[in-house]
C-alpha cells in the first residue's frame, strides 16, 4: 500500500505538483471514466480556464481566475441564450458577518463560529464541516469583493439600516444587493467587459462531455456551439437528451489549466429529481428553466463523485415561520393534514402538502388565516405583496369577509370547513391539537375566529438542489473511485455539494457561490497547464 | 424602409431538383404579420437548400427590425414599471428575439414563466 499512500501525499502537496503516474501503472482499481488521448482529438479552440455557467458562482470564478493571472485566457460558457443562470432572477440576499452595516447597528458579537452554528442547525449533520467553514469564514471577503466590483447594497432594508435578521440566523446579518441578482450579474458582466481583457463570455455552448486523460487529469471538453434550449418541453430535462434536442455543432475545447463547473442545480428536471424523490416529479420550481440534469450527468460520466442527491430545499412564497398562524386544509374534505408549525421544518410541511395533493388529483391545498393570524405575520411587507398579487405564481393571498365566502372561492363545502375550524379551535384551546401543534408558539393567534379571513394556495417550490459534485475545501472535484481530487477540475456554487445538508439556511446560497467561486477561480488559474 | 436579406440565387447553380417551396411553406407557416408581406423562405434563410436552413439569430431579425433599442422604444410606455418585455428589469436590451418569438410555431412568453402577466400582457406575436 506504500504506493497508494505516497500518491496520496503527492496530491496533498497541493496543485501544481508534478504529473502522477498513470492510474493503471499503480495497480489501482479501474477508473470511473473513459480516458481520452489528447492526440486523438482535433481541438477547435483552447483556453487556460473554462468556466461552465454564467451565474454568480461562474462569474466570480472567472473574474478571480482572470485577476489571479492576467495572462490566462478565461472563457465563460453558458448553454442558455440568456446569461446569468438562476442568479439573474434571484434576490441574492446574503449572510455577512462583520459588515459595516452590521457594525452600524451596534452588533459587535457576531462571528463566523456563530454563523456556522446556525448553518449546522439546519444541516442536521449532513454537511462536511471543512466545506461549511469555508463559506462561514469568507462572508466579509465576499461582501467586499462584490462592492469592489461595482455591487451596491440596498439601504432600504431593515428600516434604513441595510441589514436584517432572517429566520434561523442568531444575529441581524443579512444584506441585499441593490436590485437583487440582476444587478449583481450586470455589474460582474460589466466589470469583465470594461476591466478584464482576458475574460470572454460565450452563450449557447452546451457541455456534452468532460475529457480526462489516462492520468485522470481533465484536459478538455466536448461541447455543442449554437445550442438551442427549448422551454416548450413539459419536462425541461428533455433538453439534455440528444434525441429530443440535437441542436448545435460539436466542437472540442482544450482546457489547459482548469475547468470550473458552476452549472447550478437540476431543479427543473422532472425526471431527474423525481427519480430521487417520487413526489417531486410534480413540484413547481422558480429557478431558471435551464436548471436541468445535463451538467451533473456529464460530471458523473466523467467520474466526479455525486453526493446529497436526494436532499432538496423547498421555498414558499411566504416565510416558513408565518405558516404557523394558519391552518392548511384539503379543499375537498375541509380537513387539516399536518402540523403547520412543524418546528419550522419547511421540508416536512412541503412534503405533506405534495403528498396530500397526490390524493386529490393535484388540486391545491389551502392555507387559511384569520385577522389575528395576519397581525402576527413577521414579514408584513411580504404579506402585503401577496395581498397585492405581486408575489409571483401561487403567491397571492385573498381576503374574505366571511368563512363562507372563503369556502365558496375555493369550491369547498362550508359546513365541512366550519366543522374542522371548530375542531381546531376547541383542541388548541386545551393545547391538544390532533397534529401536536404547540399552542405556545401561536401567541395570540391560537384560533381561527376573527374576520376578515385570508387564504392562499400554498405550494412548495423546489428551489435549491443540495445535491451535486462533492468538492474539497479548495473547490476541487473528487473522483468517485479513488476519492482523490481530480486534477484540473473544480466545482462551485449549487453545482457542488457538501457545504450544506438537510436544509440550507436562508441567505446562504450566495455565500457558497461566492466563497467557493473565489477559491475555484484562483486555484484554476494557478493550476500548472498540461499543454 | 425594409432592407431584405439578399439570398436569391439562380436555380441553375444547383444541379439537383428544385425544392418544393409550396409544400415547405404549407408546413412551415408564417405569422400573419410576415404572411402579409408575402415572404419567401429565402427572404430570411441563407442559401437555396432548405436542408441547410438554420434557426435565425437575433441579428437576422434586426436586419429588418432595426435594433434592440428601436424595438424596445415601441413599448416605451411600459418602461416606468420595468415591465417592457424588450427592456425589462432582468434583461434590459440583451434578450435574443427567439427567447419568446417563433415563426413556424406558437411563440412563448418568458416573463410568464415566473410572473402572472395576464393583467399587463397580451398574446406574444
Amino acid at each position: 500500500m506504500s504506493e497508494n499512500s505516497s500518491r496520496r501525499n503527492f496530491l496533498k502537496l497541493g496543485l501544481g505538483a508534478a504529473a502522477m503516474a498513470p492510474v493503471s501503472a499503480l495497480g489501482l482499481s479501474s477508473a470511473a471514466f473513459a480516458a481520452t488521448d489528447p492526440n486523438d482529438i482535433q481541438w477547435d479552440d483552447e483556453m487556460d480556464v473554462l468556466v461552465i455557467g454564467s451565474g454568480m458562482a461562474g462569474m466570480i470564478a472567472a473574474i478571480r481566475a482572470a485577476e489571479t493571472d492576467a495572462s490566462a485566457k478565461v472563457v465563460v460558457a453558458d448553454k442558455m441564450s440568456r446569461l446569468g443562470g438562476s442568479s439573474l432572477i434571484s434576490g441574492l440576499n446574503m449572510a455577512v458577518v462583520g459588515s459595516d452595516l452590521q457594525k452600524n447597528i451596534g452588533i459587535t458579537d457576531d462571528s463566523w463560529e456563530l454563523l456556522l452554528k446556525d448553518i449546522e442547525r439546519e444541516a442536521k449533520g449532513y454537511n462536511h464541516r471543512e466545506l461549511t467553514e469555508v463559506a462561514a469564514k469568507g462572508t466579509l471577503k465576499l461582501y467586499n469583493f462584490l462592492k469592489d466590483h461595482g455591487v451596491e447594497y440596498d439601504m432600504s432594508i431593515g428600516g434604513g439600516t441595510g441589514v436584517k435578521k432572517l429566520g434561523g440566523h442568531s444575529r441581524a446579518r443579512c444584506v441585499w444587493p441593490q436590485g437583487g441578482g440582476t444587478e449583481v450579474i450586470k455589474k460582474l458582466q460589466g466589470y469583465c467587459k470594461t476591466q478584464l481583457t482576458n475574460v470572454e463570455i460565450r452563450k449557447k455552448i452546451l457541455l456534452d462531455e468532460i475529457l480526462r486523460n489516462d492520468e485522470g487529469r481533465v484536459i478538455g471538453v466536448k461541447v455543442r456551439e449554437k445550442y438551442r434550449f427549448s422551454r416548450k418541453h413539459d419536462d425541461l430535462g428533455d433538453n439534455d437528451n440528444p434525441e429530443l434536442n440535437s441542436s448545435g455543432k460539436v466542437k472540442y475545447y482544450k482546457v489547459k489549466r482548469g475547468l470550473v463547473m458552476a452549472t447550478g442545480g437540476y431543479n427543473q428536471d422532472r425526471k431527474f429529481r423525481g427519480d430521487e424523490v417520487g413526489t417531486m416529479y410534480n413540484a413547481a420550481s422558480t429557478t431558471q428553466p435551464g436548471a436541468t440534469g445535463g451538467a451533473i450527468k456529464a460530471m458523473i460520466s466523467a467520474g466526479f463523485k455525486p453526493i446529497h442527491m436526494t436532499l432538496f430545499r423547498f421555498a414558499f412564497p411566504i416565510p416558513t415561520e408565518d405558516i404557523r398562524w394558519g391552518i392548511l386544509v384539503n379543499p375537498r374534505t375541509g380537513e387539516r393534514f399536518v402540523d403547520e408549525y412543524n418546528n419550522n421544518d419547511r421540508q416536512a410541511i412541503g412534503m405533506a402538502i405534495l403528498e396530500e395533493r397526490r390524493h386529490i388529483d393535484g388540486e391545491h391545498t389551502v392555507l387559511i388565516y384569520d385577522q389575528k393570524g395576519a397581525e402576527h405575520y413577521h414579514d408584513q411587507q411580504r404579506f402585503h405583496l401577496s395581498l397585492d398579487g405581486k408575489n409571483g405564481i401561487n403567491g397571492t393571498i385573498w381576503k374574505f369577509d366571511t368563512l363562507e365566502a372563503l369556502a365558496d372561492n375555493f369550491k369547498m363545502n362550508t359546513n365541512l370547513l366550519k366543522a374542522n375550524v371548530d375542531k381546531y379551535n376547541k383542541n388548541m384551546a386545551q393545547d391538544q391539537d390532533e397534529f401536536h401543534k404547540p399552542k405556545g408558539v401561536l401567541k395570540g393567534a391560537s384560533s381561527i375566529s376573527q374576520a376578515p379571513y385570508y387564504a392562499m394556495q400554498l405550494n412548495p417550490r423546489y428551489n435549491y438542489a443540495q445535491g451535486g459534485a462533492m468538492i474539497s475545501p479548495r473547490a476541487e472535484a473528487i473522483d468517485v473511485v479513488t476519492g482523490e481530487p481530480i486534477k484540473g477540475a473544480f466545482v462551485c456554487g449549487e453545482a457542488s455539494a457538501g457545504t450544506y445538508g438537510y436544509i440550507r439556511l436562508t441567505a446562504c446560497s450566495t455565500i457558497d457561490c461566492g466563497t467557493f467561486g473565489i477559491v475555484a477561480g484562483e486555484n484554476a488559474a494557478k493550476t500548472i497547464p498540461w499543454a | 424602409m425594409l432592407t431584405l436579406l439578399l439570398t436569391v440565387t439562380a436555380s441553375w447553380v444547383y444541379a439537383d431538383a428544385e425544392p418544393d417551396w409550396k409544400s415547405l411553406a404549407d408546413e412551415y407557416t408564417l405569422k400573419p404579420h410576415h404572411q402579409k408581406l408575402k415572404f419567401d423562405c429565402v427572404m430570411c434563410h441563407q442559401g437555396n437548400d432548405p436542408e441547410e436552413f438554420e434557426p435565425l439569430e437575433s441579428e437576422n431579425c434586426l436586419s429588418c427590425h432595426g435594433s434592440a433599442k428601436k424595438v424596445a422604444d415601441r413599448l416605451q410606455f411600459m418602461d416606468p414599471n420595468h415591465t417592457n418585455p424588450h427592456n425589462s428589469f432582468h434583461d434590459g436590451l440583451s434578450l435574443d428575439c427567439y427567447e419568446c418569438h417563433a415563426e413556424h410555431e406558437p411563440s412563448t412568453n418568458l416573463c410568464a414563466d415566473c410572473h402572472t402577466t395576464t393583467s399587463w400582457m397580451g398574446k406574444v406575436p
